[in-house]
């Protein structure tokens, strides 16, 4: 089991306290959503926690080793990273794009059958098998989210951060791609830290939240226990109402901002 | 999508082309040899021995080993800086390398080697560029040429300024600004035959890092790539290859520029195709530039590089438009 503990954060940009002695412990093999208004740090965060940002202070520990001692090869077999706008070069097609994901298994040239396999394995779980051979620019903006998504599977780590990988998406692709990240979870029990926006999705496809406030970690709670309706109206300063179905399901709707945000604002 | 096939192909069509010039070089000219004269030229027929050996052969070969050595270079300065227009040129490579050159001869003679003093203007002309490009840890793409531009300008005139006031012995470098290959001598190709090679070889082994590094920063990191160390020994190798073309033929202006985006057009973005491929198209433009200088207006000789600006400065003004508008692909 994959543990990533971050002990006294605190990260400077540009003179900028982003992160400010933060303690947080990811639960292995549970889907943990990061939350908080725009600016509060949450890449920064997740940038640490996938060791491509060393911290002004504190560390990161996986596995109980810092997060730093590990070379780029032997980590990327750990842990992968998505960042929120990935770029890659006109032309290159699903498949191509996929193997990339291997390269911190591969030798100097060429890929293994079980390298071949594990790309075919990945494109099977985004359900991208019938675009293998197509250019990614020539897909849809979802089609490319998950052909990305895969890339970050092929590298075979335990642990799959990713940053609002369903932002400027279609609703649609949206669940669909949140559906796939559970599906990876209760199958191959991957530890996924995502950065979501949607309270309701949160809701929905986590299992542990973590919220952050200029920096702050304001709370890491587990989804299932009593959501904290204040804590969201503080935090981004709109009034939340949870309502339960019959199947025990739990439902947020957002309706309007609270006050004290908007005297914050003027 | 392009099939291996069809690569394959293009490649092997491209040295059928790059084969045809050589012959076409080695062979046309006062005298034209025919191809059965090349292997009966002996020692004995004087001036026919000392054209197609002195003259021809290493002026072919120096043509092949700057047009691929620069390509390459231009190559791997484009993927880099995931910037189409990033070239030795363009990023003030040359012409401070030119300057460096003329600089040390006057300081410490021409005995010692001018690879040397051209790569200490290679990194000194990159670094300038870069370290003024940067601004908030980012390099904006149409800055940076700008930038390179600049520093080119200034250091070609600090060069022309300073060979005026040279030995007579260090004239001849005056040519070097805008490339020549009237200066190729057997003795000169030998000498950098081995590094050319070596370093020809490196980059070629490099293909697979170069598609990685053609995502972004934070990508390449996590699918588990020593981001810094790579970017350090290709960027080196980049500018050693320059500084081995540049201190043997001056500064083949736009080849490095033009050479690594046909072959993006022809070949897409995978390295062992488009190394390659950059790499014969260089050869190629450097000999039928050479060519038409020579003989398209014969008896007036236009200095190849001369052509080559011809030839570059549409793509130059093509890409510029290009890439202020989107992102490198």
């Amino acid at each position: 089991m994959p543990k990533i503990n971050a002990k006294g954060l605190n990260v400077f940009l540009d003179h900028r306290h982003v992160i400010k002695d933060l303690h947080l412990k990811i639960v292995p093999n549970k889907i943990t959503a990061i939350m908080g208004p725009n600016g509060s740090g949450k890449s920064t965060l997740l940038k640490a926690l996938s060791g491509l940002l060393k911290p002004t202070s504190g560390e990161v520990l996986l596995d109980n080793t810092p997060i730093h001692c590990f070379n780029r090869k032997k980590l990327a077999r750990k842990l992968s990273f998505l960042m929120q706008h990935p770029e890659a070069p006109d032309n290159i097609t699903v498949k191509e794009l996929v193997s990339f994901g291997r390269f911190s298994h591969q030798r100097w040239f060429g890929l293994s059958k079980k390298d071949v396999e594990q790309v075919h394995w990945a494109i099977e779980q985004v359900h991208l098998e019938d675009k293998i051979h197509q250019s990614l620019n020539k897909l849809s903006g979802g089609q490319q989210k998950r052909a990305w998504i895969a890339m970050s599977l092929a590298q075979d780590s335990d642990v799959l951060l990713l940053d609002e990988p369903i932002t400027s998406l279609d609703i649609r692709y949206q669940l669909e791609t949140l559906d796939i990240l559970q599906q990876l979870n209760l199958k191959y029990s991957k530890t996924i830290v995502v950065v979501l926006h949607d309270l309701q999705q949160v809701v929905q496809f986590a299992d542990e939240l973590v919220i952050l406030e200029e920096g702050n970690l304001v709370c890491h709670t587990p989804i299932d226990s009593a959501l904290d309706v204040g804590l969201f109206e503080n935090v981004f300063g709109v009034k939340v109402r949870m309502l339960q179905d019959e199947n025990n399901q739990q439902w947020v709707t957002v309706h309007g901002l609270t006050k004290s945000k908007d005297a914050a604002l003027l | 999508m392009m099939s291996d096939q069809t690569k394959i192909y293009r490649l092997l069509s491209l040295i059928g082309i790059t084969m045809l010039f050589i012959v076409l070089t080695l062979l046309w000219g006062n005298p034209t040899f025919s191809l059965n004269d090349l292997w009966q030229i002996t020692p004995e027929n004087k001036s026919d021995y000392f054209i197609l050996y002195e003259v021809r052969i290493p002026r072919v070969l120096m043509s092949l080993y700057g047009g691929a050595l620069f390509a390459l270079s231009g190559s791997i300065f484009q993927v880099m800086h995931h910037n189409s227009m990033a070239s030795p040129d363009m990023l003030g490579v040359n012409a401070t390398a030119l300057f460096t050159m003329v600089l040390f001869s006057n300081l410490f003679g021409t005995d010692h080697s001018l690879v040397a003093y051209a790569l200490v203007g290679a990194m000194l002309g990159f670094g300038l560029t870069i370290g003024l490009a940067r601004s908030h840890k980012r390099i904006e793409a149409a800055r940076l040429i700008i930038i390179g531009i600049s520093i080119s300008i200034l250091f070609k005139a600090l060069g022309q300024l300073l060979i005026i006031q040279s030995k007579e012995s260090i004239h001849n470098l005056l040519h070097f600004f805008n490339g020549t290959l009237y200066q190729a001598t057997l003795e000169g190709v030998k000498s950098i035959t081995y590094p050319t090679f070596v370093s020809i070889a490196l980059c070629l082994l490099s293909a697979r890092h170069l598609d990685l590094l053609s995502l972004s920063p934070d990508t390449v990191k996590s699918i588990g790539l020593r981001l810094s160390a790579w970017q350090i020994f290709l960027i080196g190798l980049a500018l050693f290859m320059s500084a081995i073309a540049l201190s043997h033929c001056g500064s083949l202006g736009f080849i490095g520029l033009i050479a690594p985006n046909i072959a993006r057009l022809i070949f897409g973005y995978q390295h062992r195709y488009h190394l390659l491929g950059s790499l014969l198209i260089g050869c190629l433009l450097v000999l039928s530039s050479d060519f038409i200088g020579h003989h398209v207006f014969y008896p007036v000789e236009i200095p190849t590089g001369m052509i080559l600006i011809f030839m570059g400065t549409p793509v130059f003004l093509y890409l510029l438009k290009k890439i202020s508008r989107s992102h490198y692909a």
